[in-house]
């Protein structure tokens, strides 16, 4: 990744064009022949600062262009009170569509309401656990499937997983990573393994996600020197610090993480401790939602299941290299 | 460096005087001619009622204020003092009650403060520097750790770092505003051996005080200042204290007054023995229709004890009553208020009005329930109210939404006047009624007063200006330090009987 | 005819020297409380080395809101800062910038907010909440822009030995933390500026009437700090290997609350560098302890938080009292 310190004017500029060019740019004619108003959309998603957040909202944006939408696009820097009264004064302008990328339906309980009352339907991926009457639409990818993966490998790995100490990392305001958790958790219990520290660890905050998973690692392991056997990690920034503190330890622990970042492929590949990763396959599901909303745009067809997981990729060193980073995207 | 070696003169070398020195603020004139000259190796008393001009002139020494005319003259020249740091640097330095040390930092290190703390390269020499402090405070034959953090030393010890700093700088004018406040007898004798130890040693030293027991145990000359001038500088030998107090009378009376005769014999306040933070066991009663006007110099309590009256402050003693209504110990100004006493403070702007709201929502500001029914403010009751406010009182403004922070003084005070009396209280409580504000106001404020009480209302004012008090009251109590030291019916006061009992001295030797 | 004055205040009482040698008398407590949980773990050289480790960066940042705090002021900006140099530095690196340059300008980048601050809080009067939260806002925008809201890594290698490698068996960060935190003690008990540092917080009127120049003072005061919080910024880039835009926000609040601790520890209750290191220890032994201990991450928060909140009371207590 080579980024030039000159490059932050740059892209604050291109930023810059690029929102006044998204902004004052109007759907071209689309190749239907309706004289009808183009199809109106509603995009927001609270992650925006995220890496897949900005790819989303970069993906979004280039399909409605394609497809003629004329899309109002909300980005929510995880500050609801900012992005859900946004998203409502949309509602209140009229829309044909709601479309919601990575924010948990937990979160937008005015939203849903609103959309409800103007007969918007919500088209949604990775915004919940588990099938809702919010969304006519969610695809998200399945947890159980991530974690069958991920504690199949370290199974591997370790040559069988009973009788040794599995540490498993959470970050509970997140419902995906508080689901792929608990599953972790049980699926070690059940294969005979202990549980270091007898409960999932918790990361408060994301921002500091690394640092707190390195230290709760290091302590750990400066506490039961070789104590360690694996480390399940709900995400890579997370995992990337665990696999820091097990190397700087001298351990030989493995740590698996999930979104497939660019860095945890680095580290998959340098076959230190990270031993595998998830590629949540992003592009593809968002394909699939827009295609339910194109299909609901052409006669109003609603797909017959609310609720959709979508199976996920391990990654491991036999595989790193063919994998496209979550930030890259 | 800062060695003290200068031989006393005794050619009567000036220090700092100050001529025809005229200063005003927002129109009032603080100071109209002052003058004061200090000379080398004395100890000069300044002396005035309250509102004399003495900080004024304190002030425009020391550089704090720039006079609109007149001239400083230091050593022979004349001098300009653009603010107080350059004052410091021509040796010049007032002292006065409020901190005035770093606690946090060691003695020495505050003695040596600043441009005197020897460097070198930006290091601190502290070897040097302990010894200048030393040498500071041996002058004052003071024996303080140096090491000690200025703010674990008593007070008088606090004072003597400060005066060991100001001697650092070289200090040639000292000068003093009411030092031994809150000292002890035994420290006021170590301040005295200290000065005379300054004075000796060639410093001049300014004693601004209001006792005058102190002024003529210890100083050597005084100044009397009234209205902004300087009556008179004389020798203390050649004085004593009734001379002293005849002379800071006597202003001509004027006729802003109304007639007095509106006080009634029904009780409307009862106040028996009531104890505050510095008020002692201060009993009396006020009746219906009458001004009660209350005197006494700064610090003496009046200001305290219309707070208590007025809810504000807790009373630790006694009893407030009120027609049939007694006040508890911590009523609050709202209960204050319901039972029929309501307060015009002292200082309006911070205190009595909301400069930057209108006229109408400051009235209604106090009278909440008076214009609501049932929650709801009743904004034809706000304008109604306001009308007439601005009508009674005369209230010159473009109307009632104008922010009450552009009307000049006097209306203003007549905004916090409105605000009170619409509630329609029984005891009207007045701190300084008519402080900086013209005179043509002030007859207008005097004759409301006297309307007021004819019309049933008790007030009671507080004024520092004898003739006021004089002018405006039926009756007037006079406190010093506390507790009330005269009772004066005001048609037979004179203006040395109030300002005997101001100084706490009974009247027995003052002649009429 | 000499004077003798009684005595300051009637000798110390057995209360005050608690108050004063209450939050070192707390730390030895927590230690000895960790110790016999765990002693076959708790005290030993991996275990010490480990703590110090994990602390250094927030020492380093602790001495700036220390400089900060002795002045009169504080500053919510320190962590940003920080973040933002290391990303800076991170940037710059993987531009192709040679390593020594890329931290100097990420340093110089601190330096000019430290700037920044000190000129809107000393010469244009805003109060250091505003001004100090403002920056804070906008230096994480920053740190957003710089990093394009993702982590920087693959830094190099010489960089990465800054906050990774060792020097007889303690890792350099240790060091590093040691020698900035014996520079600021320095400055704050040695030079003419330091001591109008405390001069100014001590009483700035007072201070600025005897010649003390405040603005100036409190200018120099938050550059300093700006300029110290890059370098543990920079620091901490190079403990991770990688740089976000968010890394070192936890190190503002517990700047703060390290110094805050430290200044119960002495007399005057005014900030001190001793006593900041006193409370960044404090919380640093909390941590492994409760970690070591297998305590429960939100656990942990609570009871950190009640550690602040007795050691301000202390403090104001102690202040409260004179």
């Amino acid at each position: 990744m080579r980024k030039k310190f000159t490059g932050i004017v740059a892209m604050a500029a291109v930023a810059a064009v690029a929102a006044l060019a998204l902004a004052g740019c109007s759907p071209t004619a689309s190749t239907t022949t309706e004289e009808a108003a183009p199809f109106k959309v509603i995009a927001f998603t609270s992650g925006n600062q995220t890496p897949v957040g900005a790819w989303w909202v970069k993906a979004v944006a280039a399909k409605a262009t394609e497809l003629g939408w004329d899309l109002t696009m909300i980005q929510g820097d995880f500050d609801f009170t900012k992005m859900n009264p946004a998203v409502e004064s949309a509602i209140g302008q009229g829309a044909d569509a709601i479309l919601d990328g990575y924010t948990d339906v937990a979160s937008i309980g005015s939203i849903v309401t609103a959309a409800k009352d103007a007969g918007i339907p919500i088209f949604a991926m990775d915004s919940a656990t588990e099938t809702t009457d919010a969304f006519v639409a969610q695809i998200t990818t399945d947890q159980q499937g991530i974690v069958d993966s991920t504690v199949a490998a370290l199974d591997k790995s370790l040559g069988g997983l009973k009788g040794k100490t599995v540490m498993v990392i959470g970050h509970d305001p997140h419902p995906g990573i508080r689901m792929r958790a608990g599953l972790a958790e049980k699926a070690f219990i059940a294969a005979g393994a202990t549980i270091a520290g007898g409960a999932i660890q918790k990361v408060k905050s994301p921002a500091t996600g690394r640092t707190e998973a390195l230290a709760l690692v290091a302590d750990y392991l400066t506490a039961n020197p070789n104590g360690l056997d694996a480390v399940w990690v709900g995400w890579d920034d997370a995992a990337l610090g665990a696999s820091k503190a097990i190397t700087e330890a001298g351990s030989s622990a493995k740590v698996t993480g999930v979104d497939a970042t660019s860095e945890a492929i680095a580290e998959i590949q340098a076959g230190g401790s990270f031993l595998a990763s998830i590629e949540q396959p992003w592009p593809s599901i968002l394909d699939s939602v827009i295609g339910y909303m194109v299909a609901y745009q052409k006669d109003g067809t609603l797909p017959a299941k609310n609720y959709e997981t979508v199976t996920t990729v391990l990654v491991d060193v036999s595989n790193a290299a063919t994998i496209t980073p979550s930030d890259k995207l | 460096m800062n060695a003290a070696t200068t031989t006393v003169d005794s050619s009567h070398t000036i220090a700092l005087e100050a001529r025809d020195i005229f200063k005003h603020f927002d129109g009032v004139h603080a100071l109209s001619g002052a003058k004061l000259s200090v000379r080398k190796g004395e100890i000069h008393a300044l002396l005035g009622e309250n509102g004399a001009g003495k900080s004024t002139l304190v002030k425009v020494l020391t550089g704090l204020y720039t006079p609109d005319s007149g001239t400083i003259v230091q050593n022979g020249s004349d001098v300009e003092f653009a603010n107080v740091r350059v004052a410091n640097r021509a040796g010049i330095v007032a002292l006065y009650q409020e901190l005035s040390i770093i606690p946090s930092i060691s003695v020495a290190e505050n003695i040596m403060l600043g441009e005197q703390t020897p460097n070198r390269g930006g290091l601190v020499q502290w070897k040097t520097l302990r010894r200048g402090a030393q040498e500071q405070l041996d002058r004052l034959n003071q024996k303080i750790p140096l090491g000690e953090l200025a703010g674990e030393l008593s007070p008088v010890q606090q004072t003597m770092v400060a005066f060991a700093r100001a001697l650092a700088t070289n200090a040639q004018v000292l000068i003093l505003d009411e030092p031994t406040a809150s000292l002890t007898d035994t420290e006021i004798k170590d301040l005295f051996a200290v000065l005379r130890k300054l004075r000796d040693q060639g410093v001049a030293i300014v004693y601004v005080s209001h006792r005058l027991e102190e002024v003529f145990e210890l100083c050597d000359r005084l100044t009397i200042m009234r209205n902004g001038e300087t009556i008179i500088t004389k020798n203390v030998a050649d004085s004593n204290i009734d001379e002293v107090i005849s002379t800071m009378v006597g202003r001509a009376a004027g006729e802003l007054y109304p007639e007095r005769g509106t006080a009634t014999s029904t009780v409307a306040l009862t106040v028996e023995k009531v104890d505050g933070r510095k008020v002692k066991d201060i009993s009396f009663t006020a009746h219906k229709g009458e001004v009660l006007g209350i005197g006494g110099l700064a610090g003496s309590g009046r200001s305290e004890l219309l707070r208590i009256l007025a809810g504000a402050q807790k009373h630790t003693a006694g009893t407030i009553t009120v027609g049939d209504k007694t006040l508890r110990p911590s009523p609050g100004v709202s209960r204050a208020l319901e039972a029929g006493i309501a307060l015009v403070p002292e200082e309006r702007r911070s205190q009595g009005v909301i400069l930057s709201a209108t006229i109408q929502d400051n009235i209604a500001l106090a009278n909440i329930p008076g214009v609501s029914s049932f929650g709801l403010v009743s904004g034809a009751r706000i304008v109604d109210i306001t009308r007439r406010g601005m009508l009674d009182l005369q209230i010159k403004a473009r109307g009632p939404r104008q922010p009450v922070g552009e009307l000049s003084g006097g209306n203003q005070q007549k905004v916090v006047l409105a605000k009170m009396l619409a509630r329609k209280p029984k005891v009207l409580l007045m701190d300084e009624p008519t402080r900086g504000i013209d005179v043509g106001t002030k007859a207008e404020i005097y004759r409301l007063i006297r309307e007021l009480a004819a019309g049933g209302t008790t007030i009671i004012a507080v004024s520092s200006e004898l003739p006021e008090l004089m002018g405006m009251s039926d009756r007037i109590i006079i406190m010093h330090e506390g507790q009330i030291s005269g009772e004066v019916q005001a048609a037979t006061a004179t203006e040395e009987i109030l300002l005997a009992y101001c100084y706490g001295k009974a009247d027995s030797h003052v002649n009429n | 005819m000499s004077t003798t004055n009684a005595p300051a205040k009637p000798g110390r009482s057995l209360g005050r020297t608690l108050l004063q040698g209450g939050t070192v008398i707390a730390l030895l407590a927590l230690i000895g409380f960790f110790f016999a949980m765990r002693p076959d773990v708790f005290l030993s050289f991996t275990n010490v080395k480990n703590i110090l480790f994990q602390v250094s960066i927030l020492a380093i940042i602790a001495s700036a809101q220390t400089v900060v705090m002795v002045v009169g002021d504080f500053d919510l900006s320190l962590g940003a800062i920080s973040s933002l140099a290391g990303a800076v530095a991170a940037a710059l690196m993987l531009g192709g910038v040679p390593m020594w340059i890329a931290i100097s300008v990420a340093a110089g980048v601190g330096l000019l907010i430290g700037l920044a601050n000190g000129f809107l809080i000393a010469y244009l009067r805003l109060s250091a909440f505003v001004a100090t939260l403002a920056t804070m806002t906008s230096v994480v925008g920053l740190a957003y822009l710089v990093t394009a809201g993702t982590t920087l890594f693959s830094l190099p290698e010489g960089f990465n030995n800054l906050g990774q490698g060792k020097f007889l068996n303690v890792p350099l960060p240790v060091y590093i933390a040691i020698v900035i935190s014996l520079i600021i003690w320095s400055i704050l008990r040695f030079t003419t500026l330091g001591r109008s540092w405390s001069a100014t917080g001590g009483n700035q009127e007072v201070a600025r009437l005897s010649g003390v120049n405040v603005r100036r003072a409190r200018l120099l005061a938050f550059t300093l700090a700006g300029v110290v919080s890059a370098i543990g910024g920079i620091i901490l880039a190079a403990r991770l290997g990688s740089a976000s835009a968010v890394q070192g926000s936890d190190n503002m609040m517990f700047s703060v609350a390290a110094v805050f601790l430290g200044m119960t520890v002495i007399r005057s209750g005014m900030a001190n560098l001793g006593g900041t290191m006193v409370g960044v220890t404090i919380i640093g032994v909390m941590s492994n302890g409760l970690n070591i201990l297998g305590v429960n991450s939100y656990v942990q928060q609570v009871v950190t938080g009640l550690i602040i909140i007795a050691a301000v009371t202390l403090s104001s207590l102690k202040n409260r009292e004179r």
